[in-house]
């Protein structure tokens, strides 16, 4: 009973042309687009790009010497490289601007710098990232050089090694395995974490064939001689097969084909992508079990929640789940793309697996609580609730 | 075989059973006649163990009937209302996997499926899918598959609902056949002729209650309505049909487009005089049709409304 089952879910989940576009084609299409997009972002920001800048240097800017510094050293960048012109006023670094002779105005106001720019573009946020590191740097050594002479360290002036990061010579990223620090895998990361979570689609349909007001098959089950349990598992079980195949294809392909690292971690990556699609298979069940939901919501609230939970990881705005890491942890921390997401992140960057595991153990958490949960509901069903 | 007690079943406010009573007795087929909403699907529902009831009793094969009766689940076969198959397999696998949920033995499957297939006619299809299938052939496909593993008390659920004729005489035959080898049917319509055709009893529902119970001729014997005369006949005043009306043992008289229907009391010769006063009046006479009472006679009468209504 149990096996026929099964198998047939595989066989109407392989011939089910929605289920294979949520977990196969969508993600091995968006991976692919991905990897045109931002198959190169890790070198282009960074590989002789050139700007430049009309520098106001009055009064305001004598007194901050350091920038003057940090401006001066980036002339000769390695990575990027800024055309400082000094003017008197601001006046002449407006005309400066106006006539396009340069891409920004860099100047002082109550000592902290200030960028005008007068359209958008790459070199503006170049300009605005340099004079963003230099703030950031001059607090952090500031801070961590209290007793010093202001702006003196042990590396050198705050200037110095502002610019010096910025050329990636003082202060760089590093990877604790021989990985190279990657922008890119960020989203490939959440784009797994996505494809897992979509694994919510295989529990909705699991639960159409159960509940007999869900559809004419749920009904159909209902009244057969099979314990709602054993029809539960089996078919569960039968989606997840499906949907582990399916995103172990698009882990292969991205790690394979995309050459998206995970460490040289490739089976930890592998059990990642295996614990968080029964995760998402579990999310989808219970997604799905209020009965008087129709199924087409069903699917709009788990295509929802898998989303967001992709958006607040990180999928569509770069940083954004560092920021949600600081300011809201605990949501960090229950959000399951975030974890899924992270725990690639932790093969990726270190070489000690603890982070890695306790980003399982936390999945882990999640997976036992849901199945809990969905048991006891299932243990309490007893009429097909027509 | 079935018993139904004093069954109550709410949505609501809206009563959907209201102290509804039934009994089936072994190897018939059981009409529950009755137009839509009328609570036939609700009873079977409830009779299935799908659907939790506010007050009453189930009992099948003389055992209360529970979500968890597997015992009594595996002797039952259910052919519902909507076709419910899985789109994905074919004909052939359909069948098997629905007779696997009730037997487990591959090879007395195996049989059981070719069985179903030669019974449902749809041996030429065993590798369709039932995407590719006519609207007959896909409820001819879910009786199939409702039946495969060899019920003794089957549930229809209006099979025929959107059938081609000929795909309905095929499956009142295959009804029937199902009756000869000795299963028990619970056959759901709102087609007077069908129940006529292949009940054995028929229960008229109305408002989720029983308003009648029997035999088809026990059914027509309830009423006092008996044959109904239609007369082609040009001229019919207004003042000769209301004397028709007046008629004694002429229970109602219309005439539209040159023909005049009346029914008569059952036993009556009220036709004779009716066909005798239109004579005496010079009304020249054309087709005189004489029709015994239909199972839809008997609903209106009971009920005060028409069956499709």
């Amino acid at each position: 009973m149990f096996g026929i089952i099964y198998r047939k879910r595989i066989r109407c989940s392989l011939k089910t042309p929605s289920l294979m576009i949520w977990t196969l084609v969508f993600p091995l299409g968006l991976a692919t687009l991905f990897y045109l997009a931002f198959g190169d972002l890790d070198h282009k920001n960074t590989s002789g790009f050139s700007v430049s800048a009309a520098v106001v240097a009055d009064e305001a800017f004598e007194e901050e010497p350091f920038l003057g510094e940090m401006l001066n050293s980036l002339q000769e960048g390695e990575e990027i490289s800024l055309t400082a012109a000094y003017t008197d006023t601001m006046q002449e670094a407006q005309e400066l601007l106006r006539e396009g002779e340069v891409h920004g105005i860099i100047s002082l106001r109550e000592g902290s710098p200030v960028l005008t720019v007068k359209e958008s573009g790459m070199e503006q946020t170049a300009l605005k990232s340099i004079l963003d590191q230099y703030q950031q740097q001059r607090m952090l050594l500031q801070e961590g050089t209290a007793g010093a002479a202001a702006g003196e360290t042990a590396g050198g002036t705050v200037g110095e090694i502002a610019g010096g990061n910025a050329r990636g010579t003082w202060v760089r990223e590093v990877t604790l395995t021989e990985e190279p620090p990657s922008e890119q895998v960020t989203y490939f990361y959440a784009l797994l974490a996505m494809s897992c979570l979509y694994g919510g689609l295989q529990g909705v349909v699991t639960v159409s064939y159960l509940q007999a007001n869900m559809s004419p098959l749920g009904m159909r089950r209902s009244i057969a001689p099979v314990k709602p349990f054993t029809a539960l598992m089996a078919d569960l079980l039968g989606g997840y097969t499906v949907q582990a195949a399916g995103i172990l294809v698009v882990f292969a392909y991205m790690t394979l084909v995309l050459q998206v690292g995970v460490g040289g971690r490739m089976l930890l990556g592998a059990l990642t992508c295996l614990v968080g699609s029964l995760l998402g298979v579990l999310m989808g069940t219970l997604i799905s079990l209020p009965a008087r939901w129709k199924e087409g919501m069903k699917i709009g609230i788990t295509i929802s929640v898998s989303m967001v939970c992709c958006f607040l990881a990180g999928m569509m705005v770069y940083g954004l789940n560092y920021e949600i890491k600081q300011r809201a942890p605990l949501l960090d921390l229950l959000n399951p793309a975030a974890r899924i997401a992270d725990s690639f992140r932790c093969l990726y960057y270190y070489s000690d697996t603890s982070a890695f595991w306790g980003n399982m153990g936390v999945l882990g958490v999640m997976i036992a609580v849901l199945l809990g949960i969905l048991l006891a509901v299932e243990r309490r069903r007893g009429y097909g609730r027509i | 075989m079935i018993t139904v007690k004093n069954l109550v079943k709410r949505y609501g406010e809206v009563l959907a059973l209201d102290d509804f009573s039934l009994e089936v007795r072994d190897k018939e087929i059981f009409g529950l006649l009755g137009p839509n909403g009328s609570g036939k699907t609700t009873a079977i529902n409830c009779m299935l163990a799908l659907l939790k009831y506010d007050k009453g009793e189930v009992e099948l094969f003389g055992r209360p009937m529970k979500p968890s009766s597997y015992d009594s689940k595996r002797k039952i076969g259910v052919v519902p209302q909507e076709v419910a198959v899985f789109s994905e397999l074919t004909v052939q696998e359909n069948i098997d996997y629905f007779c696997a949920l009730y037997v487990k033995d591959k090879e007395k499957r195996r049989g059981l499926v070719e069985e179903a297939l030669s019974f449902a006619g749809l041996e030429d299809y065993r590798k369709f899918l039932p995407g590719k299938l006519s609207g007959g052939l896909l409820r001819r496909l879910n009786i199939a598959c409702g039946i495969a593993h060899k019920p003794s008390l089957i549930f229809m659920d209006e099979p025929t609902a959107a059938v081609d004729p000929q795909s309905r005489n095929r499956i009142l035959e295959g009804i029937r056949q199902l009756a000869q080898e000795g299963a028990t049917i619970v056959y759901t319509t709102h087609y007077m002729e069908e129940a006529e055709q292949i009940c054995t009893r028929i229960m008229i529902m109305d408002r989720g209650k029983a308003v009648a119970c029997g035999t088809k001729e026990e059914l027509k014997a309830m009423i006092r309505a008996g044959e109904r005369l239609t007369v082609e006949a040009a001229g019919i005043s207004h003042q000769l049909l209301m004397r028709i009306q007046e008629a004694e043992e002429v229970l109602d008289a219309a005439y539209e487009n040159s023909l005049l229907k009346a029914r008569c009391a059952v036993g009556s010769r009220a036709f004779m005089e009716i066909l005798d006063l239109l004579r005496r009046e010079g009304i020249s006479v054309g087709r005189v049709f004489l029709e015994p009472p239909t199972l839809n006679d008997v609903f209106l009468e009971i009920t005060g409304k028409e069956l499709r209504d």
